[in-house]
């Protein structure tokens, strides 16, 4: 342990611990889950981190504000926690808050081409969204009030999304949607984060970059079978669809997968050397559809985090590890909050809720 | 009061079947047997017994409370208490008939709360054209002046209604305002033209429309708030009209999820019903009444006495004393003691306050603290409905003691806001610290007072540790453990020891062999140590593994290394400790001290205004963290000597809320 790490991360290891010893227990997660109504819900968040969403709810009576609650306490605490590190440490914090960013940038241009390309009316839609700054100067209403495809690149010509944007024809928006726009700032995502990464310590990169790479080659298998399988698209499109960085795609096998016709490409080939636990699972199904494919990698993408974040938590403390960790465990708590909500108000029964929460 | 923990009898009885019901509704409202299955007493012979799983119920009934709790939650009401509950005369649940009535109260609550979804709606579209408006974002909205020819504005209002719009007729123009957002315009315009909306050319009228506008939206926000706050009070009334029934229906679930918690805990043959726990040794005979008089004497009862059962497996109440409350939850926030020991309430409430005392002696400081306890107190005391968590009335009341405590020690000490306005009864603190007591007293004084104050309650540990040993017939760790006699002793001497040679002037050791001796034989001793408890446990008959003669003289060498170490390290550190007692009081007095320099450097209100920012500063800094360092030796110099925290606590099912907590010696 150097001295460094130890000035770095013994306060932010100690608030971030606090903070996940503050989350929501399985007797508490438990009551949640048991709960009939929203009203209930909110009962048995009180004396948790929840517990606003309780006054909220009798204020506004409206699911979709405890939605954008749940977003904008998201980024006041990853904030809050870029705040608390420096140097590089503090880069790559703020470009894993990016994530917030392009996720709520993918929110308000979906809206944006409703609106624009589709000519619907989006109505309130946009209030929900959030219209603070995350990372990067965007002024939201711009975005959303822009009056056309060369109005909305204005708009982020000064943001690190200006190539993606600039890259955007109104044709291939009309025709093929908002979808390779979207995976475009996924990957500029990575991209920035990457960057920033290999500024970190070797100790911390080497973590980081272990993290990424996973992460890559797994949400790529899952891009694989959406649009290998379902939309069969063509090999170049699909490879620019790929998130940068990760194993995958260096291999034989994501060639192979890639330049075969839809009906030859094997999913258990491409993930057979790299992940053989996803393999077998794989080849255990019976009949499997994309979807039930898609599923099986998602779930197993989460095993993996769930059980290396677990693995950083109990390990050496003094590492970027706590903040992937609280991160993750911060993103599933609300992930499920949201879920358990938007459950109780499409009314689902206990069981039902627990398979989609859980 | 009760020195010890709370002495309790083990009790066992059989009713039969027909009598169930009123024993489990008898024993609630006495509410304090702590029961323990049998399974868990007599494992050979519940396997032959009976157990009804009434699991399912219960959280059947549980579920339904918490929906009626949430009830009174929406209608700003108190969720009822069960104290007041006669179990016997409570009816029992139709859970169909609450269930219904329930579901109807939400459905009805719910209808209300799509209302305010479409108000939520509506706010939205009025903040985001406002915001336009205010900050004259004229690419993001349109705003028409003219009329329609065809229809009315009534037609705008209607088809517009999913919109963000406003469409204004003000009365001294001929024309309508109709501000809509400019993305719109696929919507808008298609409209317009179909109700043939003439524009007027004269954009002179744009300025005064945008302030029309402007007070409008505000105005419509205003209204949407009114609207709003009339549906939340149409939730609250349509709960509150029903709050009798809610009270009812909450009481009778309340009451059988206990009955069914009870029952969890009964065993049965074919006729009777077999039940244990624990029951506080002075309420024995209220039990054995209630018992006799709900089985109409058709009951065999058995108490089985304390001594007779393993100490670790026998649930620990102490007495409750509502002065000291404040104390009993900072041990209960440590541990539980051991049964049979002694409870560390009143010890802690005298060592906290005279630590707290010590470190922040200042009466007019102190009387501030005890002011906002007794505020505190008022205010929680005028309104119940106040939510009490880490602000408890029992906070307030530790204030007030604590306040108690820094005006008596600042009166001791002749500190009143940092000046010494009142003679000391003892010395000048301030004059010590600054090094102009008339005494020639300094910090040296005030260090060594702090010093023979930890060694008083280090020593007070040992003793009641001791105490506890000896009451636990524990001889062995009694004698040669590093709080027991031996540790006690070679602490002793090391004070002794350590105060004359500072007398010396830290030149000498005490002449005379004595010295010699008084650590030489302990030492000794404390080597036979490992020997000794393996002696001790062949003769109770314990299993012990076996080992050879070497590796026995290599276990008592190195647990004698480590125990001396222990013992003259551990004493060493935690009577130096204690110097932070020292050091806080000094901190505060430089603190003060430096206001008062400060406030010096100017004249009048400005000197005033530095005098009252540095004695909040003090207040809220130094109070805190005298209270926190209070804690921090109560829990690590002073409990570690006697509380061993290994008991397990006393929970009996109860309509009291509290009940495991708030035993009376004489109830």
């Amino acid at each position: 342990m150097s001295l460094s790490d130890l000035k770095r991360y013994a306060f932010i290891n100690a608030k971030l611990r606090s903070r996940i010893g503050g989350m929501l227990d399985e007797h508490q997660l438990e009551s949640l889950l048991q709960s009939q109504s929203l009203e209930e819900l909110f009962h048995h968040c009180q004396g948790s981190v929840y517990e606003q969403l309780g006054p909220l709810f009798n204020e506004t009576g409206d699911i979709e504000r405890l939605e954008s609650w749940l977003f904008s306490r998201t980024v006041d605490l990853h904030k809050e926690v870029a705040s608390l590190i420096e140097g590089s440490h503090a880069l790559v914090v703020s470009a894993l808050n990016r994530k917030l960013e392009v996720e709520n940038l993918k929110g308000v241009l979906r809206l944006w081409f409703s609106n624009r390309i589709k000519g619907m009316n989006i109505d309130y839609r946009y209030g929900y969204l959030y219209h603070k700054h995350i990372v990067s100067d965007i002024d939201w209403a711009a975005v959303i009030n822009a009056e056309d495809v060369d109005s909305l690149k204005e708009t982020l010509a000064h943001t690190p999304y200006a190539d993606d944007m600039n890259e955007m024809k109104k044709e291939d928006l009309t025709s093929e949607g908002m979808f390779f726009l979207e995976t475009a700032l996924d990957r500029r995502w990575m991209l920035l984060l990457r960057d920033v990464v290999t500024h970190l310590p070797k100790k911390d990169r080497l973590l980081v970059e272990e993290v990424l790479n996973r992460d890559a080659d797994l949400k790529n298998i899952i891009n694989l079978v959406r649009f290998g399988y379902v939309y069969n698209v063509e090999a170049a499109k699909l490879r620019s669809l790929m998130l940068p960085g990760g194993r995958l795609l260096k291999t034989e096998e994501f060639e192979e997968f890639v330049q075969a016709p839809v009906e030859k490409r094997s999913l258990v080939h491409l993930v057979g050397k790299l992940f053989i636990d996803l393999a077998k699972e794989l080849t255990s199904l019976t009949n499997p559809t994309a979807e039930e494919q898609a599923s099986t990698v998602e779930a197993y993408l989460f095993r993996v985090r769930k059980k290396s974040y677990q693995k950083m938590l109990r390990g050496y403390p003094f590492n970027f590890g706590i903040i992937f960790a609280y991160f993750f465990l911060e993103e599933r708590q609300n992930t499920m909050i949201r879920t358990i909500i938007n459950g109780i108000h499409y009314g689902w029964k206990s069981e039902k809720l627990r398979e989609f929460a859980l | 009061m009760m020195v010890f923990t709370v002495p309790m009898r083990l009790l066992t009885a059989v009713v039969l079947d027909e009598v169930t019901e009123d024993v489990k509704k008898q024993l609630l409202d006495l509410g304090v047997l702590d029961f323990i299955h049998l399974s868990h007493l007599a494992p050979e012979l519940s396997s032959k017994l009976t157990t009804k799983g009434e699991a399912v119920e219960i959280r059947e009934y549980q579920t339904l409370r918490s929906r009626i709790e949430t009830m009174f939650q929406q209608a700003g009401e108190l969720t009822p208490t069960s104290e007041l509950l006669d179990a016997k005369k409570v009816a029992p649940p139709n859970l169909h008939d609450i269930t219904s009535f329930v579901d109807t109260l939400s459905d009805d609550v719910s209808a209300l709360r799509e209302k305010q979804k479409q108000l939520s709606q509506q706010k939205i579209r009025l903040d985001e054209l406002l915001s336009y408006v205010k900050e004259k974002k004229t690419d993001y909205i349109d705003i028409s002046i003219g009329k329609v020819e065809k229809g009315t504005n009534d037609v705008i209002r209607q088809r517009f209604a999913n919109q963000a719009y406003i469409l204004l007729e003000p009365e001294s123009w001929d024309d309508s305002i109709l501000l809509t957002l400019q993305r719109e315009r696929n919507q808008v315009n298609p409209l317009l033209e179909n109700l043939q909306w003439i524009e007027n050319p004269d954009g002179s009228k744009q300025e005064s429309a945008i302030t029309l506008l402007q007070k409008q939206l505000q105005h419509d926000i205003a209204s949407n708030k009114d609207q709003n706050n009339q549906v939340k009070e149409q939730i609250s009334k349509r709960i509150v009209v029903e709050l009798e029934v809610l009270r009812e229906y909450w009481g009778q679930l309340r009451v059988q999820e206990l009955l069914g918690h009870i029952s969890d805990n009964f065993s049965h043959t074919r006729n009777t019903t077999i039940f244990s726990g624990w029951v506080p040794k002075d309420l024995s005979q209220k039990v054995e009444k209630a018992i006799k008089e709900a089985s109409g004497g058709a009951c065999v009862i058995e108490w089985t006495d304390d001594t007779l059962m393993p100490r670790e497996e026998i649930p620990v109440a102490v007495e409750d004393v509502p002065i000291l409350r404040p104390f009993q939850k900072m041990v209960d926030n440590y541990s539980t003691p051991e049964y049979g020991t002694i409870n560390p309430t009143p010890f802690v409430a005298v060592s906290y306050l005279a630590m707290y005392g010590l470190m922040f002696a200042d009466a007019g400081q102190g009387l501030i603290i005890l002011l906002l306890g007794l505020l505190g107190s008022y205010f929680l005391r005028n309104d119940p409905g106040i939510k009490q968590r880490l602000i408890s009335k029992d906070l307030y009341k530790l204030f007030i003691y604590l306040g108690s405590s820094a005006i008596v020690a600042g009166a001791i000490f002749g500190s009143y806001f940092g000046y010494p306005l009142i003679k000391p009864i003892w010395f000048n603190y301030h004059e010590a610290v600054v090094g102009s007591e008339a005494t020639g007293r300094d910090v040296y004084t005030i260090l060594k007072i702090t010093i023979w104050f930890g060694i008083i309650v280090i020593g007070t540990g040992l003793i009641l540790n001791w105490i506890n040993l000896v009451r636990k017939k524990d001889w062995f760790h009694l004698l040669m453990d590093k709080n027991g006699v031996l540790g006690g002793w070679l602490f002793g001497v090391g004070v002794w020891a350590a105060f004359s040679f500072v007398g010396s002037g830290y030149k000498t050791l005490p002449e005379g062999d004595f010295l010699v001796y008084a650590l030489a034989i302990p030492l000794l001793l404390l080597f036979g140590k490992v020997p000794f408890k393996r002696y001790s446990e062949l003769k109770a008959g314990k299993k012990v593994e076996k080992k050879s003669i070497g590796a026995l003289i290599m276990e008592g060498v190195l647990e004698w290394i480590v125990d001396l170490l222990e013992i003259f390290a551990g004493f060493l550190a935690n009577t130096l400790s204690f110097m932070r007692v020292a050091g806080l009081g000094i901190a505060h007095v430089s603190l003060m001290v430096a206001f008062s320099d400060m406030a010096q450097l100017t004249h009048g209100a400005a000197s005033i205004f530095i005098l009252v920012i540095g004695n909040i500063l003090v207040i809220a800094l130094e109070g805190l963290s005298a209270g926190i360092q209070a804690l921090r030796l109560n829990y690590y110099e002073f409990f570690t000597k006697y509380f061993t925290g290994r008991g397990l606590s006393y929970n009996p099912i109860s309509l009291r809320p509290n009940a495991g907590k708030q035993i009376h010696s004489r109830t």
